[in-house]
């Protein structure tokens, strides 16, 4: 989802811009819930089969890696999809995301030196596409974007990258 | 249209076929060896040799299978402004770094990689994530890498090149200076284990006698076995470190060009970088109390990428006298000034600078004594060790006492100098003012007491250094830091 934000308000009339806002696709919240779906019941037959005769153990392992996946799959992603949002402005990009601790990240786009781009395939159903944006002192990692979105900023980026001399 | 994108991928350009061998495990080969032997040893009956050894065969295949798969998904482009890379799992992970933001390419090759035709290649960025690594590693076939380097090269041909090379007997002497003990004693020792576990004990404990007897052939005092082996192996290791440094920077020479500096060294590995010049963060004649005694010093550059592997040093002048060193900085980067220290430290505080090592001198015989009391047994091996530990620790004392005369702080023309010792070695570095990120101040009890301060100087390059500067009156290191916009005073 893309919105065009004004931000600055309070500031000086050169630190107004404009600056887009992103935010992880759904379809990737439905991706990662089927994928530890899959996973859960990979591990409750491998159980099933290996530990018939270890009854308890078999049952704590199928316990814990439902519980987990209920509680990741139902409140702890759905907090962190709803929580991250990613801003990219001409000058400097923003990301706010978190489960339990929220965090604010800020960079400056002059510091960016390259960037990777990571597109899964069937990325446009599953969303399942990331981008690692590598600056002088760290790295921001965009994650879960729609297809379409994550080339374009991978390639806003690339641009400012290419004429940033 | 999915076609055309299976048949575009597998035309891609790769890595040198070569590299698959160096995706495999490195115990490869010695799982081979039985194979082949029994194959020879079956008069090449195929089928038999399957049919007896089928388990270590497909084991064989699957690790060279995920070799091939390593290569096969690691893939790049090379464009006119830039370089794409496909790598990690089947070749998701997209970059692309353009040359602009380049810091340095390094490149070398070595007998193995010269048989094959082909060099392995570094690029880096001042992006610092990958802490030990580099951003793009790759092996490259000579086309590549020719068409990779004219690129590079091209903005610079027809540019005048000024080129520095230093003597065999300079390049001797930094051999001799900067070989690390510690790097040469820790492979012979791994060595040594390595041999222990294969055959046993018994070579060992020959070295040891050998080592034993031959020593005491000349020596007339009676040292006890295990300090001889540990003086040997100390010596052999330093060794192999000289050798190693001085085969690494034979044939050395920096090159001017245009906005780059191309530096190429190296005997049986040839290494070659080229380093954007205004990419170099500080630049940083360093000295031991030998050196300076004889008035000779060594430049080392601070860039992203540029002797960042194991056992590398970063240097742009080996060896270089007093008086040369500016001119020759002036030939290689005509935009480096030489700023003069604004704040130097007084001979009154020299007890600042000398008193840790003499604490650390005084420790050592005080715990000799402890120890003796405890083990009266061995007094003979407490004795050597202490006396051997005695010696760097007073050359620390005598270092940390002539570092009285040297250290200080300077800004000039948005350059700052910091002059300081750092163990045994004087540092000189010239970094661009608005390199420093952070500036503070510190004091000891005893500085209080003088009111002198330490200054703590933290510069952002790939990492964050901390150049820590000791000594100074308190008053005029605030006067000059105030002047250069650093204000401390907290209201």
């Amino acid at each position: 989802m893309i919105k065009n934000i004004t931000i600055g308000g309070m500031l000086s009339k050169e630190h107004n811009h404009t600056m887009k806002r992103y935010v992880p696709a759904k379809s990737a919240l439905i991706s990662i819930r089927f994928i530890m779906l899959i996973l859960a019941a990979a591990i409750t037959v491998i159980s099933y089969i290996f530990l018939n005769n270890y009854t308890i153990i078999m049952w704590i392992i199928i316990f814990v890696c439902w519980g987990t996946a209920i509680l990741y799959g139902f409140i702890f992603i759905p907090i962190y999809f709803r929580n991250t949002v990613y801003n990219i402005s001409e000058t400097d990009i923003r990301k706010k995301t978190g489960m339990l601790f929220f965090s604010k990240q800020f960079m400056k786009m002059r510091s960016i030196q390259y960037i990777s781009t990571i597109i899964t395939p069937f990325s446009k159903l599953t969303g399942l596409n990331f981008i690692i944006v590598n600056a002088w002192g760290g790295r921001m990692v965009f994650c879960f974007l729609n297809r379409e979105e994550t080339l374009e900023i991978s390639s806003h980026l690339d641009e400012f990258i290419k004429n940033n001399v | 249209m999915l076609e055309n994108h299976i048949f575009s991928y597998i035309f891609k350009s790769r890595q040198h076929p070569i590299k698959i061998f160096t995706y495999t495990t490195s115990g490869f080969w010695l799982l081979l060896i039985p194979l082949a032997r029994k194959l020879y040893r079956l008069s090449f009956n195929v089928a038999e040799w399957f049919k007896g050894d089928w388990l270590d065969i497909i084991i064989i295949s699957i690790i060279f299978g995920f070799a091939f798969l390593r290569w096969f998904f690691i893939t790049f482009a090379i464009d006119k402004d830039s370089i794409r890379t496909g790598t990690g799992y089947f070749g998701l992970i997209k970059s692309k770094i353009n040359f602009n933001t380049i810091c340095s390419v390094t490149c070398s090759q070595g007998p193995f990689y010269r048989f094959f035709g082909c060099y392995k290649v570094c690029i880096d960025t001042n992006a610092n994530f990958i802490r030990r690594g580099h951003d793009i590693t790759l092996t490259l076939k000579k086309s590549d890498f020719q068409n990779l380097t004219n690129i590079l090269k091209e903005k610079n041909i027809g540019k005048v090149k000024y080129s520095y090379t230093p003597k065999k007997v300079h390049l001797i002497i930094f051999s001799l200076l900067f070989s690390s003990t510690l790097s040469g004693v820790i492979l012979l020792s791994t060595l040594m284990i390595q041999v222990s576990r294969i055959i046993g004990r018994q070579l060992e404990q020959k070295y040891l006698i050998i080592v034993n007897q031959r020593i005491q052939n000349f020596l007339t005092i009676n040292l006890p076995p295990i300090a001889i082996a540990a003086a040997s192996i100390i010596v052999i290791g330093w060794l192999y470190s000289l050798a190693v440094n001085l085969l690494r920077h034979w044939n050395f020479t920096t090159v001017r060009q245009g906005d780059s500096i191309i530096i190429k060294s190296g005997f049986i590995t040839n290494r070659e970088s080229v380093i954007m010049r205004d990419k170099i963060y500080s630049v940083d004649v360093r000295q031991n109390f030998f050196m300076r005694m004889f008035q000779i010093c060594s430049v080392n550059i601070d860039c992203a990428g540029y002797g960042k592997g194991m056992r590398q040093i970063a240097v742009l002048l080996p060896v270089t006298t007093n008086r040369e060193v500016n001119n020759s900085l002036k030939i290689l980067m005509p935009e480096h000034i030489n700023p003069y220290n604004k704040l130097k430290s007084r001979f009154r505080d020299f007890a600042g600078f000398t008193t840790p090592p003499f604490l650390l001198c005084l420790s050592i015989p005080v715990l000799a004594y402890i120890m003796w009391r405890i083990f009266p047994d061995w007094l003979v091996i407490i004795r050597f060790v202490a006396f051997i530990v005695e010696i760097p620790a007073f050359w620390l004392f005598v270092v940390k006492f002539a570092s009285v005369f040297t250290t200080g702080v300077g800004f000039e023309e948005g350059y700052a100098v910091l002059n300081y010792c750092k163990l045994y070695q004087f540092h000189k570095v010239t970094i661009p003012a608005d390199q420093i990120t952070k500036v503070d101040y510190y004091q000891t009890i005893l500085q209080k007491w003088s009111n002198n301060c330490s200054l703590r100087i933290y510069t952002y390059s790939e990492n964050i250094k901390c150049h820590k500067i000791k000594n100074f009156p308190l008053k005029q290191a605030k006067t000059l830091l105030e002047k250069q916009g650093y204000h401390m005073e907290i209201k």
